[in-house]
């Protein structure tokens, strides 16, 4: 066994550690869920579906939405069933990181998703920080590639399938929520 | 009756600081600089005198002052036992006549009278309240006359005083000057200060049962001729209604660096003034102990705020739908209550096709050839092709003078392409293709 499978495994036993008594969103086609209180990347080109979808099954929560380009369609929100008075929008041109420490801080928003724009790793480290404080989730929204950053703890790629409803989910990588 | 008399060794500013007793009674009464009365005696269900005792020591720690506080029937007693720092009545020194028969000093005429009694029965040997009660009043009315007779009830608290009104400042504001204390734009020590503004503000509008909805914060710098911008005006106006210092606060802060970013201040600052524009009336009572929703609402509508702050109120929105057809327009943004539920909206949504999650800022031109999709000149195999799903024709009522100019005529397809990427791309009336919004 390799360096870098002894460190994969030992990361993943530590994540399991880690896991046991932590508070989990329920998910969509993922069986574990999605641990509160972590930094999340998600890729494919479904994610905003299934995203939408963990909103839908976990109702009464705030969802602060940072967005950069693309402006996520309201009508396809309403149509899959999310109230949209629960979602903040926020249009960060420049920084993305003062709005996002700010609603991590709040503590107010249980659910927040951004474009995944940042690379150094003590960034990743801070969100960390204030997601596990917070236990508000941070969903980033990557780009092509998975960030190599330690701080996120579960790195999804979501692609449609044929079947409309279900999605092809591929964990790259999943500290919290392995089922032992 | 019971009266609570809070009175001060050293002058303070009674005026301001009995306002934030207003939250006990209403009935108040103040000596200028030195003392202040609170009835308290019709409440005595609401809070005991010892609660007062220790509520009122925190209000005035929390102001930076400090008094002695004593109770009694009346505010004549309660004063002189204040001031004369006894709970026995009998053994306080006879000058305290003067505050017994006028303790608001309305009558300069009876207080010179009255301190002629005094003199006279000090070197009678008479030298303290519980002697002189023991005199017949019907020696002192035949020495002193109306005046003796009024002196002997006060003394034996029979006759009652009338209370001057209490009216609050009209304008709450608070400032302070930095006659020495020079410093420049450091964000620091003025946001202290202003906290500390902030604090005695939040507490003059609670007893008034008020929160802040609008606040103006000036700060006045030296005036220089190489600086023009000496009075800083700046004007907060809150989307909900404020009640706590912290998230003012922070709204505060937000708008504050942004200001000494853009114009920096150049001469030291010599005075940072708080004043409320506009408060609005809240029902107080005791906090509803079994949610938080109030509390959660404040919170929201203050990170709101400095959301705007920071990054520009047409930054910071929610949306909600509108009636128009056209993915881009079938939506605005809604720049205030955040979170609040709104009136209704008729739900037409479950009548339009499935709309895809992504709208693109701009609809990106696309060309179709042979089962191939070509977007920004790279290559995508189409895998399916729903054609025709929604057409929408419309737009020449919006500017009927521009005619051509404003109208559409669309024909959506949803179009599935490799790896499964969904794409709503439409067909202009001259058959050109555009990506109009995509799964992802």
């Amino acid at each position: 066994m390799n360096k870098a499978a002894v460190l994969s495994e030992l990361r993943q036993k530590t994540g399991s550690k880690l896991l046991q008594n932590r508070e989990m969103w329920k998910a969509p086609q993922l069986e574990s869920g999605v641990a509160r209180g972590i930094v999340t990347e998600l890729l494919g080109n479904a994610r905003i579906d299934w995203l939408i979808s963990l909103f839908k099954i976990n109702p009464d929560t705030l969802i602060f939405w940072c967005k950069s380009d693309a402006q996520a369609s309201p009508v396809a929100l309403k149509q899959r069933g999310i109230d949209l008075e629960r979602i903040k929008f926020i249009d960060a041109v420049s920084d993305l990181q003062q709005p996002l420490r700010m609603a991590l801080e709040s503590q107010l928003y249980p659910f927040i998703v951004a474009p995944n724009r940042f690379d150094e790793v003590r960034i990743f480290q801070r969100f960390h920080l204030l997601a596990e404080k917070s236990k508000s989730t941070l969903f980033l929204l990557g780009q092509k590639d998975f960030s190599l950053a330690w701080p996120i703890a579960l790195q999804l790629e979501i692609n449609n399938t044929d079947v409309e409803t279900e999605f092809d989910i591929y964990i790259h990588k999943q500290k919290h929520g392995v089922n032992e | 009756m019971r009266v609570a008399c809070l009175w001060f060794d050293k002058p303070a500013p009674t005026n301001v600081l009995a306002e934030l007793f207003l939250r006990f009674s209403p009935q108040i009464a103040v000596i200028e600089d030195k003392a202040i009365f609170v009835e308290i005696g019709k409440c005595k269900n609401l809070y005991s005198e010892k609660s007062f005792y220790a509520r009122a020591l925190i209000l005035l720690k929390r102001t930076g002052h400090s008094a002695r506080i004593t109770f009694g029937n009346d505010v004549t007693d309660s004063l002189v036992f204040a001031k004369y720092k006894t709970n026995l009545f009998d053994q306080i020194p006879l000058t305290a006549l003067v505050d017994l028969v006028d303790p608001f000093s309305r009558d300069l005429m009876l207080k010179k009278s009255v301190f002629k009694i005094i003199d006279t029965f000090q070197d009678l040997g008479v030298s303290n309240l519980g002697a002189f009660k023991k005199l017949p009043v019907g020696d002192l009315i035949a020495r002193f006359g109306v005046v003796g007779r009024f002196v002997h009830g006060r003394a034996h608290l029979n006759d009652f005083l009338s209370w001057p009104q209490f009216a609050p400042a009209e304008i709450i504001q608070e400032k302070k000057d930095f006659p020495y204390f020079e410093f420049y734009g450091e964000l620091d020590p003025i946001l202290f200060e202003l906290k500390s503004q902030l604090d005695r503000i939040f507490a003059r509008l609670f007893a008034r049962k008020k929160r802040l909805i609008k606040l103006q914060v000036q700060i006045r710098c030296e005036k220089l001729s190489v600086h023009p911008d000496f009075i800083r005006k700046l004007d907060f106006e809150f989307f909900a209604p404020q009640s706590s210092v912290k998230g003012t606060l922070r709204i505060l802060k937000e708008r504050l660096s942004r200001e000494f970013e853009k114009k920096p201040v150049l001469s030291p600052i010599e005075g940072i003034k708080t004043i409320v524009l506009k408060a609005v009336d809240f029902e107080g009572g005791q906090k509803n102990i079994f949610n938080e929703d109030e509390e959660k609402s404040e919170q929201l509508a203050s990170i709101h705020n400095q959301l705007v702050e920071m990054l520009g109120k047409e930054n910071v929105y929610q949306v909600e739908l509108t009636q128009d057809r056209r993915p881009e327009k079938s939506w605005r943004k809604k720049f205030d209550t955040p979170h609040m539920k709104s009136a209704a909206p008729t739900d037409f949504t479950d009548l339009l096709p499935d709309r895809l999650t992504y709208i693109c800022r701009y609809p990106l031109k696309v060309d179709i050839a042979a089962g191939f999709i070509y977007i920004q000149k790279k290559r995508y195999k189409i895998l399916n092709w729903d054609n025709e799903i929604e057409r929408m024709v419309g737009g020449w009522f919006e500017k009927p003078a521009d005619e051509i100019k404003n109208t559409f005529e669309r024909i959506y397809s949803l179009v599935e392409i490799e790896k499964h990427q969904k794409l709503s791309i439409f067909q202009t009336p001259n058959r050109e293709f555009y990506i109009h919004s995509y799964s992802g």
